[in-house]
């Protein structure tokens, strides 16, 4: 079963992503309250997919990417950044940081699994 | 700071010093521009020249205990000067914050709408849901009655399905309540804005009555605010674009771009 880690800040955010993946069929899903801490759960586990926020104390979403990229078993894992912000310069950035897609928030629920499926499953 | 002159007086003193009613003028160094005049029948040629007073050349030694008597007058106007310059700046810091607290109510207001609409669709819907779940209830418990009869099990059947797209209308409110909780946290981001800007404001106002601290242009002042704007409003912060129409309105994102892969 794939294995997911949730990294934002926003406990309620975390809810609505898990809740989502859990209705997608994905149940086995980890969250991290921040860069730092999803950087300690990526490295003490594997995982098949990350899905981030920019915006979080200590280690932001960016410099998080930049590192799990940094790391061998994460240079090919599919990294989602979830964001609020929408424009081509941040999208730029986050393509920059290594990341695989970016989806902008609140999103539709149906879409967002679509997305993950297509990494998930083929 | 009046004009003196003093016609029955000027026999009587050396020298006058005659200045503008402009206190803003005095500029930090002051340079007095004096003329040195032979008889006071001189002055009237000058009174609009642009000088600061006469001194009879006789006289010109007295130029030092002059300047000392005006030396308190000066540092009082000196002072005056930098008062009105840090009021003015806080006048600018003021309408700068009003500005951008407008825009916050504003957001706020249309936010606070945006949820109520979402509440009350989606308040309807649940007792939809309700309703529905409590007529399949009873036809359940007809179902139960009457369960050894095959016609019943093809209710047990229908009743069965009816109550999984229940489940599924469910679901969907569940996730709408979930897209307006992350409204709800656009608010409370607009919260802490105008605390940390009240905040700000205050230390500010501590630091006027301090004195003497560097006063703040505008330009400082939104360095400071800036971290507590919307997000679009730093970019354009730092892009040089003035701030403008900053809400958080989710009308704007094109859904079309709501997921990019790279």
């Amino acid at each position: 079963m794939a294995k997911i880690l949730i990294v934002d800040d926003s406990n309620m955010l975390r809810d609505m992503v898990r809740y989502a993946l859990n209705e997608g069929g994905y149940a086995d899903v980890v969250e991290a309250v921040d860069g730092l801490d999803g950087l300690e759960k990526a490295k003490s586990a594997s995982f098949d997919l990350v899905i981030t926020d920019i915006n979080m104390p200590n280690v932001n979403g960016f410099d998080l990417t930049r590192q799990l990229r940094s790391m061998p078993a994460y240079q090919k894992i599919p990294i989602l950044i979830l964001t609020t912000e929408c424009t081509d310069e941040m999208k730029q950035k986050g393509k920059g940081a290594g990341a695989t897609g970016w989806i902008v928030k609140p999103f539709e629920g149906e879409k967002f699994i679509k997305v993950v499926d297509m990494y998930m499953k083929g | 700071m009046e004009f003196i002159y003093d016609k029955d007086a000027i026999n009587s003193v050396d020298a006058i010093l005659f200045c503008e009613n402009d206190v803003n003028k005095l500029s930090e160094h002051i340079n007095l521009k004096i003329v040195c005049i032979n008889d006071t029948k001189e002055v009237d040629n000058y009174k609009d020249s642009g000088l600061d007073g006469w001194i009879l050349k006789d006289s010109i030694n007295s130029i030092v205990e002059l300047l000392d008597v005006q030396k308190n007058k000066i540092d009082m106007y000196r002072d005056v000067n930098k008062k009105l310059n840090l009021l003015e700046s806080f006048k600018v810091a003021g309408e700068v914050n009003c500005h951008d607290i407008q825009l916050i109510i504003d957001t706020m207001k249309h936010s606070t709408m945006e949820i109520r609409d979402i509440f009350q669709n989606q308040t309807k819907e649940m007792k939809n849901i309700h309703d529905s779940i409590k007529s399949v209830k009873t036809e359940l418990l007809e179902i139960k009655e009457e369960i050894n009869t095959e016609e019943k099990n093809v209710k047990l059947i229908n009743s069965i399905e009816e109550v999984h797209q229940i489940l599924s209308r469910t679901d969907d409110v569940i996730k709408t309540m979930y897209s307006f909780i992350g409204v709800l946290q656009c608010e409370d981001r607009l919260t802490q804005m105008l605390e940390g800007m009240s905040n700000l404001i205050e230390n500010h106002v501590e630091q006027a009555l301090s004195l003497g601290v560097v006063q703040p242009d505008e330009d400082s002042i939104k360095k400071e605010f800036i971290k507590f704007y919307t997000i679009q409003a730093q970019r354009d912060f730092v892009q040089g674009i003035e701030c403008v129409d900053n809400v958080c309105n989710r009308k704007d994102i094109d859904i079309e771009e709501e997921i990019t892969l790279f």
